[in-house]
C-alpha cells in the first residue's frame, strides 16, 4: 500500500491503468457517477435509499389516508394519481376522481413494503453506510473489488428502476402482498407482479455483489494492527450482515425464478392441482405444485432479511453511544459473540412465520423453541447497549438522542414479538395489527432511528459540515412522539382483533352500519383509532420537513467543523482529513489499540484513538 | 491507487482477495442452487403417484454431456498449470479445448435435447372409450411395426384386450389407479385438420423445422380443454384446429412390465426402464393417426409447462447452461490480446484470474454432476 495525499494522488498514479477511478482530474462522471470509491459510493446509495424512503413514506401517507376516511378523495395526490396512474386489468382507473380503489391500496401496500425493506433501509443501513464507513474503519484505502462494488450499485439502480416502472404499466404495481404468496402471486392478472420478481433478481444480484465485496475487504484489507478483535464493533455488525445476505438472498432468488416460470412458462411449480379458474372449471395448468415451496423459500430469506435491517442499526448505535457516553462499548466481545450467534440462528426461524399454514405440532415446536433462543442474543446485544451508559457523560446530541431512543423503541419491537414466536399465540395475532406494530417498531423508531442517528453522526465527516442541532432535535422529538403515535394505537387494534391488508381499514368488515351485528365487529373505540393512527402519520411528515431542509442546506451552509474529529472518536474513521480523499488515509494507519478506549485511566485526553502509539499500560 | 493483496496473497490470511471473493461468491450459487434443488425434492416427494414424468429423459445424451463437462474440468486445470510454467501457448491450447467442450456441452443441450423435447407431445383424452379406440388402433390393427412386437404384447396384457381378466374394474382395465384416458400417448404433430366456411376439412402438413430430423413438427403448440370452456385461447383455438394428425412412438409405455409390477400404476414409465423415447433413436415413427380435437383433454409438447417435472429440468438445466454460456464469455476473454498484455504486465495477476476462472468452472462442473442423476437417473 502506499501513502497517497489528495494533490499528489492524480499526478503520481496516472501510470497505473488498472486503476483509474476517482482522481482530481477526472471527468464529472467517472468522478460521482461512474466511480468506484466506495465514498462515492457510499454516497449514492444514500441519496437513492433516502429518495425511496421518502417514496415508500408517501404511499403509506396515502393508505392512511385510506383508512381514516375510506373512500374520500385523497387530497393533492389524488388528483395527480387519477392522472398519472394506469387502469386495473377490467379498465377501470386505479384512483377514480382521486379516490383509493381497493386494487391501488394492494398495490401501494405491496409497494410500500418492498420500497421501505429492499430499496431504503437495507441499502441505506447495510449499502450506504457499510460502504462510506466499513473501509474507513479498518482502515483500507478502498473495498477490495472497487468495479464489482460499482457494479452492485448500478445492480441496484437498475432494481429500483423497475420498481419503478412498475407503477405504471397497464394494470399496475404487484398487489399481492409484499410476501408475494403465491397461488396469488401466481395467478394475479397484472404484469407488475412480473416487474417485481425482476426488480428483486437485480436487487438480489446487487446484493450478492456488496456481500461478497463486504466480506472480502473485512478479511483481507484491514490495515497493519487491525486484528479481529480490534475492529469496531460495527464492522463486525456489517460483517454478519453481510453473511446474512451472501446466503439468506439466493433462495429467494430461485424462488422468484420459479414464481417467473409460473408466470411466463405456464409452469406449476407454486400451483397445486386442481386450482379454480372461473367457476366450476380447474384451471389449464399441469399441477402439482406446492404453494407452501414458496413460503418456505421466501422466509428463509424473509427471517434473516430481519436481522439485516437491524444490525447494522445496532452496530451504529454502538458506534454513537460509546462515543457520546465516553465509555468503552461494555462487553464488546460478547456482543460479538451475540452477533456471530444471531446471525447463525437467523437462518433457523423461518417458519415462525408459517404457523398458520398447518404445520405439524414438532415442526412448530422446533421453530418456536429456536425463536426463544433467537431472542437471547439480542437481549444481551440491547443490555450490553445499556450498560454501557453506565456511569457515562452523555454528550446529548441529535446523533445521540437517535441512538438513546432506539434502545427502547427496539425493545418494544422485540419484546412484542415474543408471543408472536408462540405458536398458540400467534394463532390469534397473526395477521392482525399487532403484526404490523411489532415489525414496525423494530424497524421504524429502530433501524430508521438508528440510521438517522449515523446521518447526524457522519455528516461531518461526509461534508465538512455539522447539521443543524437545534432543528435536529425538533426533528427527533418530532419524530420521537409521532413514531409512539402511530404505531401504539396498533397494538391495541391487532388484539381487539382488526385484520392487515383490510383497504377500507375494517369498515365494511365490522359493519357498523348494522348495529345488530355484533360477532367478529370491530368496536367504533378500535375504528376511531385509525383516525388518530393517519393523523399522526402526517404530524410524522410534518416533522421530516426540518429534517430535509436540514439536511440539503447544511451542505454548503452548515456550521463548519473545526478538526476532522469532531466527535473526539477513537476509531479510525475520524483519522482521515475531512472529507476523506481518494485513498482515504494520508498515510498508512497504523492500530495500536481497542477500539473504544474512552476515559481511559492515566491517559491526558478522555479518548485514545486505535492510531494512538503512546498508550498508558491499561492491562 | 494500487489496493494492497490483489496478486500477493495477504500473509495472516494466506490468500489474494480475488480467491476470497469467487469462494464467497460460490457460497452464494451453492445456495442458489440448493435452494433449486430442495424445490425438486419437496415437489417429487410431493408427487402424484405415477406423474413425476422423468423417464422421458434420453440417458446416454445426458451421459456424453457429463463426458464432455467433465473433460473440459480436465482441460482448464491443464491450462492454469501451463500458465503456472510460463506457457502461453500451451495455455491458449488448453484454454480453446476447455471453451470447446463447453460449447459443444451447450450446443447439446440447447440445439438438440431441448428442441427434440419441445417438439414431442402427449396426449390424454376425454373419455376411456376414446381412449381405449386410439390405443386399440395405435397397437392392435398394426400401426405400430415389427420391430414394436414387445409393445404391443404389453399393451395387450395390460388392456386386456381379450376380456379374460374378469378382476380389473370396468374402465381401469390394468392400468389399476391411472384410468386408460390419462395414460398419455406420445408422438409428433405431423399434420391437422381445419374446416373451412361449408364446414369442409382441409389438411395442412406440418413440416420439419429447418429440415432438421429432431427439430421435426409442430413446436410447443398447446391444447387444453379446460381452455375452451374458460376461453383462454391456446395454439388449438389461434389456429382453428378441429383434428390433429400423430405420428406415435412408445415413450410412456414400460419395455420390460414382468419387472416393473407396480408400473402399471403409473401415468409414465419409470426411468430405469430404458424406454428410448424420444423416436428416433433407432426407432422410426410410426403410421400417423388422426384424433378428434374433441377427444383430446390435453395436448402438450414436453415443455415446462407440460408437467412439473419438465418445469424443474428446464429450470435446472437453464440457470446451468446460463452459468456455462457465462464461463465460455469469460474464457474467451481470456484468449483476447487485451489479456495477453495483461499477462505480459503481471504474470501473477493474470494466473491468479485464470485460478479463479477455474475454480468457477470445477462449481459449473460440479453442479451438472448432480443435475444428471437426479434429472435422468434417479
Amino acid at each position: 500500500m502506499e501513502t497517497t495525499t489528495q494533490s499528489d494522488v492524480s499526478h503520481e498514479d496516472h501510470h497505473d491503468a488498472h486503476e483509474d477511478h476517482g482522481h482530481g482530474n477526472q471527468h464529472f462522471l467517472t468522478k460521482y457517477v461512474f466511480s468506484s470509491d466506495h465514498k462515492v459510493i457510499g454516497i449514492q446509495y444514500g441519496v437513492t435509499s433516502l429518495l425511496f424512503l421518502l417514496i415508500g413514506f408517501l404511499l403509506i401517507m396515502c393508505m392512511r389516508w385510506q383508512l381514516a376516511k375510506p373512500g374520500e378523495p385523497i387530497p393533492i395526490a389524488g388528483a395527480l394519481l387519477e392522472h398519472v396512474y394506469a387502469n386495473n386489468n377490467s379498465g377501470e382507473p386505479v384512483f377514480k376522481d382521486g379516490v383509493m380503489s381497493a386494487d391501488g391500496y394492494n398495490q401501494f401496500g405491496v409497494m410500500h413494503g418492498t420500497i421501505m425493506v429492499f430499496l431504503a433501509v437495507v441499502p441505506l443501513g447495510f449499502a450506504a453506510f457499510g460502504n462510506y464507513v466499513v473501509p474507513l474503519q479498518i482502515g483500507a484505502p478502498d473495498m477490495c473489488f472497487p468495479r464489482v462494488n460499482m457494479a452492485s450499485y448500478w445492480c441496484f439502480f437498475a432494481g429500483c428502476v423497475v420498481m419503478t416502472v412498475s407503477f405504471f404499466i397497464p394494470g399496475g404495481a404487484a398487489a399481492a402482498g409484499w410476501t408475494a404468496y403465491s397461488p396469488l402471486a401466481t395467478l394475479i392478472p397484472t404484469d407488475g407482479q412480473s416487474y417485481w420478481l425482476i426488480g428483486m433478481v437485480l436487487l438480489i444480484t446487487s446484493s450478492l455483489l456488496g456481500a461478497v465485496n463486504f466480506i472480502a475487504t473485512i478479511i483481507q484489507m484491514r490495515a497493519p494492527g487491525m486484528t479481529w478483535f480490534r475492529m469496531p464493533f460495527f464492522v463486525w455488525a456489517q460483517f454478519v450482515t453481510a453473511f446474512l445476505l451472501l446466503l439468506a438472498f439466493p433462495p429467494l432468488e430461485a424462488a422468484g425464478i420459479m414464481q417467473l416460470m409460473d408466470r411466463v412458462c405456464d409452469t406449476s411449480f407454486f400451483l397445486p392441482s386442481g386450482v379454480f379458474g372461473a367457476g366450476s372449471t380447474t384451471m389449464a395448468v399441469s399441477g402439482g405444485g406446492n404453494p407452501l415451496l414458496w413460503q418456505h423459500l421466501f422466509w428463509f430469506l424473509g427471517h434473516p432479511e430481519v436481522y439485516v435491517l437491524i444490525l447494522p442499526a445496532i452496530g451504529m448505535v454502538g458506534e454513537i453511544l460509546s462515543n457520546s457516553a465516553r465509555r468503552p462499548l461494555w462487553g464488546y466481545k460478547l456482543m460479538i459473540g451475540a452477533v456471530l450467534v444471531l446471525g447463525f440462528l437467523s437462518f433457523i426461524v423461518w417458519a415462525h412465520h408459517m404457523y398458520l399454514t398447518g404445520m405439524s405440532g414438532k415442526v412448530a415446536t422446533f421453530f418456536q423453541t429456536t425463536t426463544m433462543i433467537i431472542s437471547i442474543p439480542s437481549v444481551i446485544l440491547l443490555t450490553c447497549l445499556f450498560i454501557t451508559l453506565w456511569k457515562g457523560s452523555i454528550r446529548f446530541t441529535t446523533a445521540s438522542l437517535f441512538a438513546l431512543a432506539f434502545l427502547p423503541m427496539f425493545g418494544i419491537g422485540g419484546l412484542t414479538g415474543l408471543p408472536l414466536g408462540l405458536s398458540f399465540a400467534d394463532l390469534h395475532l397473526h395477521d392482525s395489527y399487532y403484526v404490523i406494530a411489532h415489525f414496525h417498531y423494530v424497524v421504524a423508531p429502530g433501524s430508521i432511528f438508528a440510521l438517522f442517528a449515523g446521518i447526524y453522526f457522519w455528516y461531518p465527516k461526509m461534508t465538512g459540515r455539522k447539521m443543524n442541532e437545534y432543528w435536529g432535535r425538533v426533528h427527533f422529538w418530532g419524530s420521537l412522539i409521532f413514531m409512539n403515535i402511530i404505531f401504539m394505537p396498533m397494538f391495541i387494534q391487532g388484539f381487539a382483533g382488526m385484520s392487515r391488508r383490510m383497504s377500507d381499514g375494517g369498515a365494511t368488515y365490522s359493519l357498523l352500519q348494522n348495529p345488530d351485528v355484533t360477532s367478529g365487529a370491530l368496536s367504533e373505540l378500535i375504528m376511531k383509532l385509525n383516525d388518530y393512527i393517519s393523523m399522526g402519520a402526517f404530524g410524522m411528515a410534518l416533522i421530516q420537513i426540518p429534517f430535509i431542509v436540514n439536511f440539503f442546506y447544511s451542505i454548503q451552509n452548515g456550521e463548519k467543523v473545526s478538526s476532522d474529529n469532531p466527535h473526539e472518536a477513537t476509531t479510525l474513521d475520524w483519522q482521515t482529513p475531512t472529507p476523506p480523499p481518494h485513498g482515504n488515509f494520508l498515510e498508512e494507519p497504523k492500530v495500536y489499540g481497542a477500539p473504544y478506549e474512552y476515559s481511559v485511566p492515566g491517559a491526558n485526553k478522555d479518548y485514545l484513538p486505535q492510531t494512538e502509539p503512546n498508550r498508558p499500560n491499561t492491562a | 491507487m494500487e489496493l494492497p493483496y490483489n496478486s500477493k496473497p495477504r500473509p495472516d490470511t494466506g490468500l489474494y482477495n480475488g480467491k476470497v471473493g469467487i469462494w464467497l461468491f460460490l457460497a452464494s450459487e451453492i445456495m442458489l442452487f440448493g435452494g433449486l434443488f430442495s424445490a425438486y425434492l419437496l415437489l417429487r416427494v410431493g408427487a402424484d403417484d405415477g406423474n413425476w414424468s422423468m423417464g422421458l429423459m434420453t440417458k446416454w445424451v445426458g451421459a456424453f454431456n457429463t463426458f464432455i463437462l467433465i473433460a473440459s474440468s480436465a482441460t482448464v486445470v491443464l491450462a492454469w498449470v501451463c500458465l503456472k510454467l510460463k506457457d502461453w501457448a500451451g495455455f491458449r491450447f488448453w484454454k480453446w479445448w476447455t471453451v470447446g467442450f463447453a460449447a459443444t456441452f451447450l450446443i447439446v443441450k440447447w440445439g438438440y435435447e431441448w428442441p427434440a423435447k419441445f417438439t414431442h407431445y402427449d396426449i390424454t383424452f376425454t373419455s376411456n372409450q376414446q381412449a381405449e379406440k386410439v390405443f386399440a388402433d395405435v397397437f392392435d390393427k398394426g400401426s405400430y411395426n415389427d420391430c414394436e412386437e414387445d409393445h404391443r404384447k404389453i399393451w395387450n396384457e395390460r388392456y386386456d384386450a381379450d376380456g379374460e381378466n374378469k378382476d380389473i374394474p370396468e374402465g381401469k382395465k390394468a392400468w389399476g389407479k391411472v384410468d386408460i384416458k390419462d395414460k398419455p400417448l406420445d408422438g409428433h404433430v405431423v399434420g391437422y385438420y381445419t374446416e373451412n366456411e361449408q364446414g369442409e376439412r382441409q389438411h395442412h402438413k406440418v413440416e420439419a423445422a429447418f429440415g432438421i430430423s429432431f427439430w421435426s413438427h409442430a413446436f410447443a403448440w398447446r391444447y387444453d380443454a379446460r381452455n375452451t370452456v374458460l376461453g383462454i385461447t391456446d395454439t388449438f383455438s389461434e389456429k382453428g384446429i378441429v383434428a390433429v394428425e400423430i405420428a406415435p412412438t412408445h415413450g410412456v409405455w414400460d419395455a420390460h412390465p414382468e419387472e416393473e409390477a407396480s408400473a402399471a400404476n403409473r401415468r409414465y414409465a419409470e426411468a430405469d426402464n430404458d424406454t428410448g423415447h424420444d423416436g428416433h433413436a433407432g426407432h422410426g415413427h410410426h403410421k400417423a393417426i388422426t384424433i378428434e380435437t374433441s377427444q383430446i383433454s390435453r395436448l402438450s409438447s414436453y415443455e415446462p409447462a407440460h408437467s412439473t417435472f419438465f418445469a424443474v429440468y428446464y429450470t435446472l438445466t437453464g440457470l446451468h447452461a446460463l452459468h456455462v454460456f457465462g464461463g465460455i464469455l469469460v474464457m474467451l476473454y481470456h484468449l483476447l490480446p487485451i489479456s495477453q498484455r495483461v499477462y505480459e504486465s503481471d504474470p501473477e495477476r493474470f494466473t491468479n484470474r485464470i485460478e479463479i476462472t477455474g475454480l468457477f468452472w470445477h462449481f459449473v462442473d460440479l453442479v451438472w454432476i448432480f443435475l444428471f442423476p437426479i434429472l435422468y437417473l434417479l
